[in-house]
């Protein structure tokens, strides 16, 4: 029996507004293994987001707890901050805003690298080369800054950012809804090759079901802060056995 | 075609659009005819930079004309000119024979007047005479705003993105256009909510027998919506035709691509062929076909000869040099 890599043991997040408070997780659970890719799929307001945020440690539970390799996400922030870091990464959606435009692309990967002491002076440039052609991006691209890139390079650039740590998980939020749609393919594939070929655990989140069912072994659905349903994507999409899960398939216009 | 001509409500002929002056003029959109019918939907589908946008907006000459000039070709309205009216008739065309819907409800909403005050200052322009309260609580109940009181008197912050967006609606058929464009209208929404304001949208375009211009990058959605779809790609139309011919026998090979590279909710995980490259702009579109570069099918003749509007008769109409030849290596690779 192996133990899972990602643990979230009843997590509850609440926020409060004035007097009022809102519930944005409710007793989640989830049990994540290593190498799986898991949909995180719901509306806005679901609550899909916060669970990132605590997965990443970037959001404290209000009660319940969240372990990685059977340690708390609390306890590695606090006695191994840098190394919780390097092993879980994230991909933002918004690839303009994620980058640091007065940095060059190369600038940018090689201080990934200097942070967390993974690469000597020496070894940066090639090993920048490595990352930008793992995401099919041309090494002589690290000159370059992020303004001369276009949305898909720039989403492609992010994923080199994160797996430049070498993380086993990778968490991508909404990696491609700010893409047009003849390059979100594109990203969708990367997503799905690195996940398939390095080993790598993925959590996507995304709205768009169809994504997810190309990437993810496993989806699981939030509604209200809840998981309302989880399992194998296949099932889960074809034969939806909670009615929210319903609606949401039924909503989706198909060609 | 020319009986469809006559009978268009709308009509665009040959319509260029450019921006900046002299040599530093960028045109956007290049050469685009198409029609729209009383009572029909036409999509016109298109990724950002195709120009799907700047089309939409000079239809009511809605662009800024210090920045933007219709550089060439017509657009007709109910056979009148629309660059050649006046501001006055302009102002008469604009939400009272043509009504745009955006995509975001914020942005279409004043948020200091109330939901109410704004659909009838819609009604005072247009509809003079008319008996605004109730003509309100008409509009507000046909797109399913059922709590009429309470949400006149809301102001836009105080509903829901959904609600707001039935409301631009109610807003837009307020004036009773007889033509209705669509910019987006739920790509800001969420999916389940973007049913419910699609089926409000086609309720109401059916009851009223409006024609509408449906702007959408969403495939899925046009089969859900439209009659008739028009492709675009770098400032040109380079398919249009029967929703169904377009999506189930695609001629270009932009389209084909296009369809290939949407993840689908049923059938298998085929690896997706995405489409190499990325959509150009403006002021740097291909020599030849301006999809060439991208062209899983580009020969040498592609790069420099640009291929004309090969229609068949019908709606049906391709810009490729070599969409016949395509269409018989599919069959082929079928059997």
């Amino acid at each position: 029996m192996n133990s899972p890599l990602i643990d979230v043991r009843g997590v509850c997040v609440e926020f409060n507004r004035r007097a009022q408070c809102v519930k944005a997780l409710d007793d989640v659970r989830l049990a994540i293994s290593r190498g799986e890719s898991v949909g995180l799929v719901g509306e806005s307001g679901s609550g899909k987001t916060t669970l990132a945020r605590v997965l990443l440690g970037l959001q404290t539970p209000t009660s319940g707890d969240v372990f990685l390799e059977g340690r708390s996400i609390g306890a590695w922030l606090r006695n191994e901050r840098a190394a919780f870091r390097r092993r879980v990464q994230m991909v933002f959606q918004d690839p303009y805003g994620s980058l640091n435009p007065r940095l060059s692309v190369g600038s940018a990967l090689a201080e990934v690298l200097r942070v967390h002491g993974l690469a000597s002076r020496a070894e940066e440039s090639g090993a920048v080369a490595g990352l930008l052609n793992t995401v099919g991006l041309d090494a002589a691209y690290a000159e370059r800054y992020p303004h001369e890139f276009s949305g898909g390079q720039r989403q492609r650039i992010g994923i080199a950012r994160a797996l430049a740590t070498q993380p086993e998980v990778l968490i991508a939020d909404e990696p491609v809804s700010a893409l047009d749609v003849s390059v979100q393919a594109q990203v969708l594939n990367l997503l799905r090759d690195l996940q398939r070929e390095r080993g790598l655990t993925l959590l996507l989140i995304a709205h768009d079901l169809a994504a997810v069912r190309y990437v993810c072994d496993r989806v699981v659905v939030l509604f209200g802060g809840r998981v309302v349903e989880e399992g194998r994507a296949d099932r889960v999409l074809e034969n939806p056995e909670h009615p929210y899960t319903r609606s949401l398939l039924a909503a989706v216009p198909e060609i | 075609m020319v009986s469809a001509v006559q009978r268009a409500l709308l009509e665009v002929r040959d319509l260029s659009v450019q921006f900046g002056t002299g040599n530093r003029a960028v045109r956007v959109v290049d050469g685009v005819s198409f029609s729209v019918a009383a009572g029909e939907v036409v999509a016109l589908v298109g990724e950002s930079g195709s120009g799907k946008s700047v089309t939409a907006l000079s239809l009511a000459r809605l662009l800024p004309e210090a920045s933007a000039q219709i550089a060439g070709g017509a657009i007709f309205f109910d056979g009148a000119d629309v660059c050649g009216l006046s501001n006055e008739a302009l102002r008469k065309l604009r939400g009272g024979q043509v009504a745009y819907v955006f995509q975001e409800p914020m942005a279409a909403l004043n948020p200091v007047f109330s939901i109410g005050f704004q659909i009838r200052e819609v009604l005072r322009l247009h509809r003079p005479g008319i008996d605004r309260e109730a003509e309100l609580r008409r509009l507000l109940k046909a797109v399913g705003l059922d709590d009429v009181a309470r949400v006149a008197k809301s102001f836009p912050h105080e509903l829901s993105g959904g609600m707001q967006q039935r409301a631009v609606i109610a807003m837009a058929l307020a004036g009773k256009p007889r033509l209705l464009v669509a910019d987006e209208p739920t790509t800001a929404l969420d999916v389940t909510v973007q049913a419910q304001v699609l089926d409000v949208l086609l309720d109401v375009q059916r009851a009223e027998g409006m024609g509408m211009l449906f702007i959408t990058h969403n495939l899925g959605l046009v089969a859900k919506v439209a009659q008739r779809v028009l492709v675009m790609y770098a400032g040109q139309i380079v398919e249009a035709g029967s929703t169904e011919a377009v999506l189930k026998t695609p001629r270009h090979p932009y389209t084909q691509a296009l369809l290939k590279a949407v993840p689908r909710l049923r059938g298998g995980g085929e690896r997706l062929d995405g489409i190499s490259g990325v959509v150009p702009t403006a002021s740097n579109f291909p020599k030849g076909c301006r999809f060439h570069p991208r062209c899983a099918f580009a020969r040498e003749r592609c790069g420099i000869e640009a291929p004309i509007w090969d229609a068949d008769g019908g709606a049906r109409g391709v810009r490729c040099h070599f969409w016949k030849e395509i269409a018989t290596g599919r069959e082929a690779g079928r059997r």
